[in-house]
C-alpha cells in the first residue's frame, strides 16, 4: 500500500474539526487498506507503532529530525532552523524544503506503508552507541524518497507531532462502519478494545475474522484491561439510593492503582494509564508472585507506601518516590509498600470481567493468600447510612481518601474502560488541616516488630477531658522517634506501666501495654478527622464519633515540664477541628 | 561453505570501513570467484560498486554462490581489535547463520556475529555518459577536498582541457583549488566538453577519505549536472567504484 494514500487521508482528516467527517475519511482509508497491514495503519494514524502498553515509542527529538531533513534535502541545518523558527512546525518546514530540494538522487523509490512502518520500527528499536546517527540515516532515507506531503507527515510522526485528533472511539466508529456492517458493531468492538487496549489487534481481528470473532474477545494476560472507573457523589444518601439500598464499601487507599498480570512465575504490572511499571515495583511483583495462588491471573490492587516499623500507611506523595528509573533498590528499602487487592479480572483460566462483583470478589478471596504485605482491600457490605458513615470515618482515619461503593447487583460486571454508576466514589468534602503542635498523654503502647523488636512500635496517645477528668484516645503514633528515643522509651515508661487500663483512660482500642497517664509528648499531625474508634470529644461533632489525628508525628519534645492534666484538652481539639475545616479541592 | 583468510587484517578493515561510509547493513554476493557488493545509501544519493577476486585473499573457499548480509559497523568494531600484520579469518556457519571472525598474530581470538536477512534488491548501474575524465592521486584529491571543506558543505567541480577546479562558497568564506594537467596530483585529463557539477562534501569527503586507505589512484568521470563516477584503483582485479548524485546549483 502506497504511503501517499495515508498522507492524503491525513490531510483530509486534518482539514476538518467535525468528528463525523473525520470518521468518514477514516472509513475510506481503512477500506483501502489491505487486511494484512490494517493494524499498522491503525497504529500509524495514532502516531504510534504499537499499543501504548508495549512501551515502544519512536521518540525522535526535533533536533535529530532536523539533521535528517538537512541530509535529505541538501539544505543546511541553519536554514531549516530559521524556517522552523517562523512556523514552529517541522513537518511544514520539511514539506517546504522538500519541494525545492537541492540534492539529486541516483534513483527514486515510491514509499509504501510497509517500508515506512519497518523503517520507523528499526528507528524505535535502535539503541546504544551510534544509534543517533543510525536513526538520522534511516529517517533521511525515508525523506529522500518521500513526496513533500509524505515527508511532512513522516516528520510529524517521528517527532510525536502527528496530532490528527483521532480519538480511540473515532477509530472504533470507523471500524464498525467499514468492516462491522454499521454503527451497531461499535459496542462489541469497543468492548474488545477495552479488554485488550490494542486497537490494532481489534482492527485486524474484525477485518480478517469478522465481528463474531471480535465478540469472542477475552481478556488476555499481558494485555492490560482498560480500568473501570468510578463516578462520584457527594452524599451517602444518594450513593445508597443509586446502588439499590445496599452495596459493598471498600477503602479507597491513598496509593497507586496497579493491574497485575501473572502467568506462571512471570508478573507484569501496569499503571492506571497502562504503562508497564514492573521495573519500578519489583517488590510488588514479587508479592504478587508469592501470594497469588492461581497460576495465571489478572488482579487489581492499590499499592500503598507503608511505615515498615509501625505498619501504618503513608500518604500518596511518599509512594511517588518509587516512580523512578534509577536507584530502585534503595527506594524499595526507603519506601516499602503493601498491596490491597480489590478485583480479579481473570482467574482459574476464566475471563471474569462479565461476572458480577460478588463472584469476582469470591474468586479474589480464593486466589489470594493474605500476608503481612498483601491483603484484600478492607470492605464491608453496608445496608444503611449509619453503617456507611461509620465505615467511611474508619477509612479516613486509617489514612484512606474515602470509600468506593460498589454495586453487588447481578449486573455488576467489570465495565472496562468506562466510568459508570456501578462504582461510586465517596470522598470527603471537607478536611481539617493541622497547623499547630499539640501535647498528648501516653496512655498505652503497642509492641514493635522488625527493627523495633524489643521496644514500642507505636504509642497510644490521649487528650485530657477536664470535665470528666479522663484521658480520651486520639491517635496511635509511631513516627518521628529517633533510635535513641526508642531505646530509652521502655525504660522511661516502665515505672508507669499498669496491669490493666487505668480507670481514667477512655479507650476502645486494646493496647499491648497500659500506662498511668503521666508522660506528655509533643505531636503534630496532618489533619483532624472524625473517628469511629477514638474517644476524644465523642459526640461533640457527630453523634457516635470521636476525633482522631491523621498521620501523627512525634516532634522530639518530651514535655517533662507538663503534667498529664496540662495536656491539650479534648475541647481544644474539637475547636481546632471546626476552626480549620476547609473544603477539599478536587485535584 | 564460505571461508577466507587474509594475512594483513588492515586490508579487510579498510575495505569494510569504505563500505560503512554508505551502508550499515551490507549484503555481499559471494561466489567461487570472489566477493561483490553493490549498494546505495538509504537516501539514494550515493552508490558503491565493489568487487574483490579470490586472488586478493591468501586463502579463499566458496563452493556455491550465496548472499551474506552483515552489520558492517558491528563487524568493524571487531576488526579494529586486530593490530598491524595480524591475520584474519572469516568463516560462515550456514546452519546457525553466524559469521566467525578469527584474528591471529600476537595472540588468537575468535569472535562470532549474526548475519542478517539479505536484501533481494538489485542495484542497477546508473545510466550516464561522461564528457570529462580525470585521473588523480587519491592523496592529492583528498587534500584538495579537505581544503574546500573548510569553507562550505558543498563543492563545484569544473573540468576543461587545461585543469580541474574545485570551487566552494560558504556563508563567509570561499575557496578555489586548481589542479593543472600534468601536475603531481592530476595525472591525466580528457574533456570532450567543459563540464561542471556540484556535490555534497559530506558524501564526497567521507568517500575519498575512507577510500584513500585502499587506493593510490582515483579516476573521476562526469558531465555537467550529472552524477559523478569515482573509481579507486585496487590491487589485482579488485574494483571499487562510487557514484554520487549532484546537487542542484542555486545562484
Amino acid at each position: 500500500m502506497r504511503y501517499s494514500l495515508l498522507a492524503d487521508a491525513y490531510q483530509k482528516i486534518e482539514a476538518t474539526t467535525k468528528r463525523l467527517e473525520m470518521t468518514d475519511h477514516l472509513v475510506d482509508l481503512l477500506k483501502k487498506t489491505p487486511p494484512e497491514i490494517i493494524d499498522k495503519v491503525v497504529y500509524l494514524t495514532q502516531g504510534k507503532l504499537y499499543p501504548d502498553f508495549t512501551g515502544i515509542e519512536i521518540g525522535v527529538a526535533e533536533k535529530l529530525a532536523m539533521r535528517a531533513v538537512a541530509k535529505a534535502t541538501g539544505r543546511s541545518e541553519k536554514a531549516i532552523h530559521e524556517e522552523l523558527g517562523k512556523t514552529g512546525d517541522l513537518g511544514g518546514t520539511t514539506q517546504k524544503f522538500l519541494k525545492s530540494k537541492l540534492q539529486v538522487q541516483l534513483s527514486h523509490e515510491l514509499l509504501t506503508v510497509e517500508m515506512v512502518f519497518d523503517t520507523l520500527d528499526k528507528m524505535a528499536k535502535s539503541t546504544g552507541a551510534g544509534s543517533m546517527e543510525q536513526k538520522i540515516s534511516y529517517l533521511a532515507g525515508l525523506l529522500a524518497n518521500a513526496s513533500p506531503k509524505e515527508a511532512k507527515y513522516i516528520v510529524r510522526t517521528v517527532t510525536g507531532a502527528l496530532r490528527l485528533g483521532i480519538a480511540d472511539m473515532t477509530v472504533l466508529d470507523a471500524l464498525a462502519i467499514a468492516y462491522g456492517g454499521g454503527k451497531e458493531a461499535r459496542e462489541p468492538l469497543e468492548r474488545a478494545y477495552n479488554i485488550s487496549s490494542d486497537l490494532g489487534r481489534v482492527a485486524k481481528t474484525v477485518v480478517e475474522k469478522g465481528l463474531e470473532s471480535v465478540k469472542k474477545f477475552q481478556v488476555s494476560i499481558g494485555e492490560p484491561v482498560r480500568p473501570m472507573l468510578a463516578e462520584r457523589l457527594g452524599s451517602p444518601e444518594e450513593i445508597l439510593e443509586k446502588l439499590g439500598g445496599k452495596c459493598v464499601a471498600e477503602f479507597k487507599y491513598d496509593g497507586e492503582r496497579i493491574q497485575a498480570h501473572k502467568k506462571g512465575n512471570k508478573v507484569i504490572l501496569f499503571s492506571r494509564r497502562l504503562e508497564n511499571i514492573t521495573e519500578q515495583y519489583p517488590d510488588a511483583a514479587e508479592l504478587f508472585r508469592k501470594y497469588t495462588k492461581a497460576k495465571d491471573a489478572i488482579i487489581e490492587a492499590e499499592v500503598v507506601a507503608i511505615n515498615s516499623d509501625t505498619g501504618e500507611m503513608k500518604p500518596f506523595q511518599e509512594l511517588m518516590h518509587r516512580r523512578r528509573k534509577y536507584g530502585i533498590q534503595k527506594a524499595i528499602e526507603d519506601y516499602p509498600v503493601s498491596l490491597f487487592i480489590f478485583d480479579a479480572l481473570y482467574a482459574d483460566e476464566k475471563d471474569l470481567t462479565l461476572k458480577p462483583y460478588p463472584i469476582r470478589h469470591k474468586a479474589l478471596e480464593r486466589i489470594i493468600q493474605p500476608s503481612e504485605h498483601v491483603r484484600v482491600a478492607e470492605n464491608l457490605i453496608v445496608k444503611n447510612l449509619e453503617e456507611l458513615e461509620r465505615f467511611f470515618e474508619k477509612a479516613v482515619e486509617n489514612g484512606c481518601e474515602g470509600l468506593i461503593c460498589k454495586s453487588i447487583n447481578p449486573d455488576s460486571v467489570y465495565q472496562a474502560g468506562a466510568r459508570g454508576w456501578l462504582w461510586i466514589k465517596y470522598k470527603r468534602d471537607y478536611k481539617s488541616e493541622m497547623t499547630d503542635t499539640i501535647d498528648l498523654v501516653v496512655v498505652g503502647a503497642f509492641h514493635g516488630r522488625g527493627k523495633r523488636g524489643g521496644t514500642y512500635g507505636a504509642l497510644l496517645l490521649a487528650a485530657y477531658n477536664p470535665e470528666e477528668d479522663t484521658f480520651e484516645t486520639v491517635t496511635k503514633c509511631g513516627t518521628g522517634f529517633t533510635d535513641k528515643d526508642l531505646a530509652k522509651l521502655p525504660k522511661m515508661m516502665k515505672k508507669h506501666e499498669t496491669l490493666h487500663k487505668s480507670s481514667r483512660v477512655n479507650s476502645t482500642l486494646e493496647a499491648d501495654v497500659w500506662f498511668e497517664p503521666k508522660v506528655v509528648i509533643e505531636v503534630i499531625g496532618a489533619e483532624i478527622t472524625l473517628s469511629p474508634i477514638h474517644t476524644c470529644a465523642m459526640d461533640a461533632i457527630r453523634k457516635g464519633s470521636g476525633l482522631a489525628i491523621r498521620f501523627p508525628r512525634f516532634t522530639g519534645n518530651f514535655r517533662l515540664d507538663k503534667a498529664a492534666e496540662d495536656a491539650t484538652n479534648t475541647k481544644e481539639i474539637a475547636r481546632m477541628y471546626k476552626g480549620q475545616l476547609k473544603k477539599v479541592i478536587e485535584q | 561453505m564460505f571461508k577466507l583468510r587474509i594475512a594483513d587484517a588492515k586490508l579487510l578493515r579498510d575495505m569494510i570501513t569504505v563500505i560503512s561510509t554508505l551502508v550499515d547493513e551490507a549484503t555481499f554476493n559471494i561466489n567461487p570467484e570472489g566477493i561483490k557488493l553493490r549498494a546505495m545509501d538509504p537516501s539514494r544519493v550515493a552508490m558503491i560498486d565493489f568487487s574483490w577476486p579470490k586472488t586478493i585473499f591468501d586463502e579463499y573457499l566458496c563452493d556455491a554462490p550465496m548472499k551474506m548480509c552483515i552489520n558492517v559497523s558491528e563487524m568493524l568494531k571487531l576488526l579494529r581489535r586486530a593490530a598491524k600484520e595480524e591475520s584474519v579469518e572469516l568463516a560462515l556457519d550456514e546452519k546457525t547463520a553466524r559469521l566467525t571472525i578469527a584474528i591471529k598474530g600476537r595472540y588468537d581470538r575468535t569472535f562470532n556475529m549474526p548475519t542478517l536477512e539479505a536484501t533481494e534488491e538489485e542495484v542497477p548501474t546508473p545510466k550516464v555518459t561522461f564528457n570529462v575524465r580525470a585521473k588523480t592521486t587519491t592523496h592529492g584529491l583528498h587534500q584538495a577536498i579537505e581544503d574546500v571543506q573548510l569553507v562550505s558543505d558543498h563543492v563545484r567541480v569544473e573540468i576543461d582541457n587545461e585543469k580541474m577546479t574545485l570551487r566552494a562558497t560558504g556563508d563567509l568564506m570561499g575557496a578555489i583549488v586548481e589542479l593543472k594537467k600534468g601536475s603531481e596530483t592530476l595525472l591525466e585529463l580528457e574533456a570532450k566538453e567543459s563540464s561542471k557539477a556540484t556535490f555534497s562534501l559530506s558524501y564526497l569527503s567521507d568517500i575519498i577519505k575512507n577510500a584513500s586507505a585502499t587506493s593510490d589512484i582515483a579516476t573521476l568521470e562526469f558531465s555537467t549536472d550529472m552524477p559523478i563516477k569515482i573509481d579507486f584503483q585496487q590491487p589485482k582485479e579488485g574494483k571499487l567504484t562510487f557514484y554520487l548524485a549532484p546537487r542542484i546549483e542555486v545562484e
